[in-house]
């Protein structure tokens, strides 16, 4: 356009050279027409760029309001997030990448005894290096930046007062939209009274330890107090039994021994159950000829059975393997457990065993399953769930006819459990019951001969040999022991304490010592230990050393082979216990 | 090489005369016409003229009529422009369809399948003619008929900015909610183009929190009418008009976007509705040429494909109505630049939409642009 303005101005300023007026004047049309295109294209420009301007400033407008909007949005989120920072019950403070506090909230300023301007911008050790252990705190935050790891750290602190607090520190990387670590979030409590707790906690834990250990001596004590005068009337009856007795004497006779061998049953029922509720029995692992086993035990409540006039059947699955692994003792009680009660509830027809293998579950060698079924008095439906709950008998009428502590089934029941087996019972009342256990037990592969499969005859023909030594501070178990022993043609010595014991080893040889634990002069445990300390001097003697007493609880038990003992026999024991555990030995020798 | 023959014409009795004077002039029996008609014209009456002389007629109402070649550069408000050809018979099919009930994508689809039965390799002109069409949704369901790959271009029929009724139209038939279909033989005749725009974004970004096809009901929680109208600070009755020259630009994966321009109002719903899919939950903001620069990305991009296409017998123009109004009296410049570069005749009017694809990409539908289809006869 300004060239054409200045075509323009040039031909004006020329006018008096023109020649030829009509050329200009379709010269000067042309440039008119040009002007007014140019004119139409500037005014459309204008026009265009007005509305142009308007929308914008319209949507400038609006888009600003709408900034606002969002902007004190943000300023209230900003309020909420800082007060519920300030509310939260813990100090919590961000770090940039450069370990510079960038955020803390009130709690920690409080903490800290520093105002805001004084931590923002600067590091741990520029705020805190009269306080913290600030190297390592450093070198764990520089971890947290550089591999992203999260780390929590317990320890106890300077408060600004010199006041020791524990504090509980969680630090986190804070990451970008993009996952780069831009700093770390750490958050503290001060867990000072949760320690406090804990050290409360542990006191009370070692005041009830201690109670437990109390109570296991107070156990100890009085298994030992009831057993040995228990321990004195049965073995001086049994004496008695050996005499001449007219009828009404050995009538009166069999009532005390019953008497006695109920109240040694009651007693054994009330220790077991108490070591099982404290934990204090551990599983053994023994080879178990399972058919011989059982039949043995058979034989052993067959009377008990004839007395009532009942039936009992014993079925033995062929399929079972000759040696199963278990722990024997506790086979054999549950066993017991679950034939006496049979026995005791039914008044007419049979007890039948049952037992046979059933299909293993995971990772178990062998399965078996014992049922009992009786055609006793049966259990009513409502009274299922809690049959086998301690001290549970059906009802009082029923401890009175049948007697029992009601202990039976509940150790059963636990015994069963320790050995991650299952107990179960289907009845019908006044028809009878099926009690039934399933024990996974292991199978001995080997081959080998059981340790407990024993000729009676054998042993004891072996005994006669032996040179027995008897250490026993009571005179009535002297004599009842003396007695069993030599009964069975044992060559037996006694000694009145521990100290008379090891002067009589010392001076003699003995292949076994029977030996009590609770003794005057010198207890059982110490007498061992000496014993054992002047074999190791000697070299040349060994004698089996065999503790015999009231006391069968575990720790007694764990004790005893600690000091050196070979077996431990709680007392009143039958010789044929004795003959048991002394052929054991004797092979594992 | 297709031979061709131009003009312009302004009442019925000027395209009759211009058209027995065409005739009389030509060494050639023409085959198909090309003809942009404003919507004041006697429509019917155009159809039976060329039915009269059995030509096949591809007729569009328009939005301002194009017509630049060696003799003339016509820009037309309220006329005609046609385009006389002798494509081969055997290397095009014309279709025309009523759109009926059909939704979009079903009326695509029903294209797409008249389509591959025409040629084993097709390629395609298409002008439509409806305000309801949703663009997008109907050339996703013809590509998924005929292939991604197809070259189609087009436009939307404009109806000189009354929002009203638009038409496309044969000899025979004629329409004003449906479509026109030119199928060429790929292997007789090669379709290119080029479709450029330049459009940029104004102020924040907004969600659409809800729509159906392309009818846009609420935007940013806000009904979508009245956040138009609040934003912009303009009158309900602005609308749709203002809507292309201040559409929205939708943001797409990949960094890409493409205009919706409004094309009608629900004021009874206070939605707006558009040429093309505007899907919920999509990142749309206002948008505006950014002035006569525009023009610049046209000419850079005619350059480049003049480069690669300099061989081409005629050209049709799809232009967007919003161009017009955006570029005013300089928009001849823009359309001047490609007439120049070819040298063949260009005939074309301004849309309310437009069809077409750059090279390598499927295509879509636009609005704003400048879409060029370069027509050759494979020798």
């Amino acid at each position: 356009m300004k060239k054409l303005i200045q075509s323009l101005a040039n031909k004006i300023n020329n006018l008096e050279k023109v020649e030829n007026l009509n050329k200009l004047k379709l010269e000067l049309q042309e440039d008119l027409h040009k002007l007014e295109v140019e004119n139409d294209v500037l005014e459309f420009k204008l026009n265009r760029s007005l509305k142009d301007k308007n929308i914008l400033n319209s949507l400038l407008s609006r888009t600003s309001q709408d900034l606002k909007k969002v902007l004190k949005k943000l300023e209230t989120k900003a309020d909420e997030l800082n007060i519920l920072l300030d509310t939260i019950p813990a100090l919590v403070y961000f770090k940039d990448s450069e370990l510079r506090y960038r955020v803390t909230n009130k709690a920690f300023l409080d903490f800290s005894g520093v105002n805001r301007e004084q931590v923002i911008g600067k590091t741990l050790g520029e705020v805190f290096h009269h306080y913290l252990p600030v190297g390592k705190y450093r070198e764990l935050e520089e971890e947290v930046i550089r591999d992203g790891r999260f780390f929590y750290n317990i320890e106890e602190q300077i408060e600004r007062k010199n006041k020791k607090i524990w504090v509980h520190t969680n630090i986190a990387p804070v990451r970008n939209g993009e996952g780069k670590i831009i700093g770390l979030i750490g958050v503290s409590w001060d867990i000072t009274s949760q320690k406090k707790y804990e050290q409360e906690l542990k006191n009370a834990k070692e005041i009830a330890e201690e109670g437990e250990r109390i109570k296991d001596r107070f156990l100890t004590n009085m298994s030992h107090e009831i057993r040995t005068p228990l321990n004195g009337v049965m073995g001086m009856a049994e004496i008695l039994e050996n005499t001449k007795l007219n009828d009404k004497q050995h009538e009166y006779l069999s009532i005390l021994m019953k008497s006695g061998k109920h109240l040694i049953r009651l007693i054994d029922d009330i220790f077991e159950f108490s070591a099982l509720e404290s934990g204090a029995v551990t599983l053994q692992s023994n080879k178990i000829p399972l058919s011989t086993f059982i039949r043995k035990l058979g034989k052993e409540i067959l009377p008990l059975a004839r007395f009532k006039g009942l039936k009992l059947k014993i079925e033995i699955d062929p399929g079972i393997p000759r040696i199963l692994i278990g722990d024997e003792k506790y086979i054999k009680d549950i066993f017991e457990n679950l034939t006496s009660n049979a026995l005791k509830f039914t008044k007419n027809g049979m007890v039948r065993v049952k037992v046979f293998p059933v299909k293993v579950k995971k990772s178990e060698d062998f399965r078996l399953r014992v049922e009992v079924i009786d055609t006793g008095i049966g259990i009513p439906p409502d009274k299922l769930g809690r049959l086998f709950d301690s001290f549970s008998q059906l009802d009082f009428s029923t401890t009175k006819e049948f007697q029992g502590t009601g202990l039976g089934l509940a150790i059963t029941k636990r015994l069963v459990e320790m050995m991650e087996g299952e107990i179960g019972v289907e009845s019908v009342f006044g028809k009878g019951s099926t009690f039934w256990v399933e024990l996974p037990l292991g199978v001995n592969k080997s081959g080998e001969k059981n340790e407990n499969d024993f000729d009676d005859s054998e042993i004891v023909d072996l005994l006669k040999e032996f040179r027995i030594l008897l250490v026993e501070d009571n005179l009535i178990n002297q004599k009842i022991t003396k007695f069993n022993l030599e009964k069975n043609g044992c060559k037996v010595d006694v000694a009145n304490h521990g100290k008379e014991g090891l002067e009589k080893y010392m001076q003699k040889p003995y292949d076994l010592i029977l030996m009590d634990i609770q003794m005057p002069v010198m207890d059982g445990f110490e007498a061992t230990r000496q014993i054992r300390k002047f074999e190791k001097e000697r070299k040349d003697r060994h004698a089996f050393i065999v503790a015999l007493t009231a006391n069968a609880l575990e720790p007694e038990k764990k004790k005893s082979k600690e000091v050196g003992m070979d077996g431990f026999l709680g007392k009143p024991f039958k010789p044929i216990e004795l003959f048991q555990l002394l052929h054991t030995l004797i092979i594992h020798q | 090489m297709i031979s061709t023959y131009t003009f312009v014409a302004q009442t019925i009795n000027e395209l009759k005369s211009e058209l027995a004077k065409a005739l009389e002039s030509i060494d050639f029996e023409p085959t198909l016409a090309f003809s942009f008609v404003s919507v004041h014209l006697p429509l019917t009456k155009i159809m039976d003229v060329f039915k009269h002389q059995g030509i096949l007629l591809f007729g569009t109402t328009s939005g301002g009529e194009i017509l630049f070649d060696k003799q003339q550069d016509k820009l037309l408000d309220n006329g005609a422009v046609f385009l006389l050809t002798d494509i081969n018979s055997d290397a095009f099919k014309l279709h025309f369809f009523n759109r009926d009930n059909a939704d979009s994508n079903t009326f695509g689809k029903l294209l797409g399948h008249r389509v591959k039965e025409s040629f084993s390799d097709p390629s395609i002109i298409l002008t439509t003619s409806g305000l309801s069409l949703d663009g997008q949704a109907m050339v996703e369901g013809m590509l998924d008929i005929v292939g991604l790959d197809v070259s189609l271009f087009g436009g939307m029929a404009a109806d000189d900015g009354k929002f009203s009724q638009t038409f496309v139209f044969t000899e025979t038939n004629i329409s004003d909610n449906g479509a026109l279909v030119l199928v060429f033989d790929n292997s007789k005749i090669e379709l290119t183009g080029l479709a450029t725009s330049g459009w940029v974004s104004l102020g924040s970004d907004f969600v659409v929190s809800r729509s159906a096809g392309n009818i846009v009901y609420e935007i940013n929680g806000q009904p979508a009418l009245d956040m138009y109208i609040d934003y912009l600070s303009v009158a309900e009755d602005d609308l749709p008009g203002i809507g292309l020259e201040y559409p929205f630009m939708l943001k797409q994966d990949g960094n890409t976007s493409v205009i919706r321009s409004v094309m009608q109002v629900d004021a009874d719903n206070r939605a707006l509705i558009f040429a093309g899919s505007v899907p919920e939950g999509s990142i749309i903001s206002f948008s505006s040429s950014p002035g006569f620069e525009i023009m610049e990305n046209t000419r850079n991009k005619i350059i480049d494909f003049h480069a690669k296409h300099s061989k081409v017998d005629l050209m049709l123009l799809f232009s967007c109505v919003a161009r017009h109004l955006a570029l005013g009296p300089l928009i001849s410049t823009e359309i001047k630049l490609a007439s120049i570069k070819w040298k063949v005749p260009l005939l074309g009017f301004f849309t309310f939409g437009e069809y077409g694809s750059n090279d390598g990409q499927s295509c879509h539908f636009y609005n704003q642009t400048f879409t060029l289809a370069l027509i050759r006869e494979k020798s």
